[in-house]
């Protein structure tokens, strides 16, 4: 048994460190098809927030807005992203919460840091995010991702970098 | 300083926008004496509750007395000058200071003195008002949207609002039981730019196509039959909205401008065209409310109006058909806060509330795909203008193409007129020349 969530543990490693790498390098549409085809990407303002719906987030993306935003992101008229930003993450403390006995799916969490350097700025970001995981043959499809931001009740400057 | 200099009919000096002495005059000259919104009353609903906010870069407490009246009072001890309320809103029984205990009550009163011994000699005891929290100079509100001056004297808010009252009428008509609601959190972002920068853009239609050009291509190319839970169905039909074609912004849309500094943009946003809600069932659900509660004839009007963003000079910009409000707090020349709020219809289906959250996510949001483009433009105006080699910003589309309006106000040949800049700068020169 140990040595499954040992197993377990080590194949969520490699996919996460694998997406942490396709959003540095900037290989969004890679990333992208990482989602389910209702997969969703939230990363809510207040720290307890506890549904999108009825309180403002920092990004609350579903699969059509998801895509915008990736779609935007590669589009060469985006002021913001004028220069791009580099990015480095790491991610660590990875845990396996749960698997849930009826859609099969992995709860995870893990902690992030990321620097930004874009023009003249330097920022570091860092939070926990949270991974629903579909176990699928080639490895997992995020059902969900959540991403807590320490910061995210601050007052913040403008974000493209996807968290 | 003669600040009449910086002001001519169709442009404006940088330093406007970027000398620090400048801002000093403006905190003195304008955010200290023009009517400032402080917050709406829904946001304090029972005695004890407070929000705490700023003007003029002081920060200041609205909160709900005992005897039920919206008190402004300064954020500072009598006594030995702290900051005595901290978080940013709660409830409370008294204000109380960290420091040496000293308790006020909401409407700023000096409560109680702990260890009063040694006071008796002086003035200081409860209710001496030179040891209380002192309350601002002038507070009224309009219909539930709360306002104060520093200054003791100047015209009343009524007055300084004149017929731009219209646009609050808008926010609140449109719901049903006659009252709307601060619900759903606050979006914040800072920017590096001059605080006049966002008024601007807000009732800027030149900029959307050339701004949010990324935004609008990629929502143009979406797949509609992807799966939405209703996130990604009104913020793409914002985004596409944004890059309307050009004879849409010179033949549809207009914009108005009344005294103060006051402006709109307006026959910009139609309910049929744009909102998910006319096609969706929440949408006859709050129809057949409107009209219980109101009547045809008055619902019909009511929806009729289709303003876009109002400026209401120099503190907050918002919005009825998505029931949006931002703030604007200038906190040094080339930098600024907004917080964006968020309104519930009371009596309408809760699902356009959910509408409302979904469009501020696309909005407010300080990683929305729109506003983001936004920002990056003030920091580059912001780096622009520190150059030498012209000191003048153009303010001149639309110059000498204005209509009287029937309120007094002026009417712009059409959307894409930078009307409203020249109305804010004609308010900006009548503050600073006081």
């Amino acid at each position: 048994m140990a040595n499954q969530i040992d197993h377990d543990i080590r194949l969520i490693e490699r996919f996460l460190f694998d997406e942490a790498g396709m959003l540095d390098e900037r290989r969004f549409d890679e990333w992208l098809s990482l989602f389910s085809d209702n997969g969703w990407y939230w990363v809510p303002i207040e720290a307890d927030q506890d549904n999108p719906f009825d309180t403002v987030s920092i990004i609350y993306d579903d699969r059509k807005l998801l895509e915008t935003r990736v779609r935007r992101l590669n589009n060469t008229n985006i002021h913001a992203e004028s220069p791009p930003p580099r990015t480095s993450r790491i991610v660590g403390n990875v845990v396996l919460h749960n698997v849930d006995q009826t859609s099969g799916n992995y709860d995870v969490s893990s902690r992030f840091q990321l620097v930004e350097f874009r023009g003249e700025k330097q920022r570091l970001f860092a939070g926990s995010t949270h991974h629903i995981l579909r176990p699928v043959e080639t490895g997992f499809v995020i059902e969900g991702k959540r991403v807590n931001l320490v910061n995210s009740e601050g007052m913040l400057e403008g974000i493209t970098t996807i968290l | 300083m003669d600040f009449d200099q910086l002001v001519q009919p169709e442009r404006v000096h940088r330093r406007v926008y970027n000398d620090p002495e400048i801002f000093e005059h403006e905190l003195q000259k304008i955010f200290s004496v023009a009517w400032i919104y402080v917050g709406h009353v829904s946001q304090i609903p029972d005695p004890g509750d407070f929000y705490c906010t700023e003007i003029a870069l002081q920060p200041v407490v609205m909160a709900r007395h005992s005897d039920g009246a919206v008190k402004v009072i300064y954020n500072r001890c009598g006594h030995r000058g702290a900051q005595v309320v901290s978080p940013e809103s709660g409830s409370a029984e008294t204000f109380r200071c960290c420091y040496h205990g000293w308790e006020y009550a909401m409407d700023g009163t000096l409560l109680a003195v702990p260890q009063p011994r040694g006071y008796e000699e002086s003035n200081v005891r409860p209710g001496d008002s030179a040891y209380g929290m002192s309350p601002v100079p002038r507070v009224a509100e309009y219909r539930g949207f709360v306002f104060a001056s520093l200054s003791p004297t100047g015209p009343t808010l009524q007055e300084y609002l004149g017929p731009i009252t219209s646009s609050i009428d808008d926010m609140v008509d449109r719901a049903p039981d006659g009252e709307i609601e601060v619900a759903g959190g606050i979006a914040r972002h800072l920017y590096h730019g001059n605080w006049k920068l966002v008024f601007e853009n807000l009732c800027d239609g030149l900029h959307p196509n050339c701004v949010h050009q990324s935004s609008i291509e990629a929502a143009q190319q979406q797949n509609d039959a992807v799966f939405s839970d209703g996130a990604g169905e009104i913020g793409v039909r914002q985004m596409r909205q944004n890059g309307a074609p050009w004879e849409f912004w010179e033949n549809q849309v207009g914009s108005w401008a009344y005294p103060f500094g006051h402006s709109y943009l307006g026959d910009y946003h139609d309910d049929a065209k744009l909102v998910a809600a006319r096609n969706d069932p929440s949408f006859a659900d709050y129809f057949k409310a409107m009209e219980a509660a109101k009547g045809k004839e008055r619902t019909q009007e009511i929806l009729g109006v289709t303003r876009w963003n109002t400026n209401i000079y120099p503190t907050i910009s918002f919005m009825s058909q998505f029931r949006q409000l931002r703030v604007i707090r200038p906190v040094s020349v080339d930098k600024t806060e907004v917080l964006g709020f968020c309104f519930r219809l009371k009596g309408a289906p809760e699902k356009m509330f959910h509408d409302t959250i979904r469009f501020a996510n696309i909005t407010n949001a300080v990683a929305s795909p729109v506003l983001t483009d936004d920002l990056e433009t003030y920091s580059r105006i912001r780096r622009g203008l520190t150059t030498e080699g012209n000191d003048w910003i153009a303010m001149a589309r639309g110059l000498g193409r204005d209509a009287v309006d029937a309120d007094g106000g002026l009417c712009a040949e059409n959307g894409l007129s930078e009307l409203h800049i020249r109305n804010m700068f004609e308010a900006w020169s009548g503050y600073m020349a006081a």
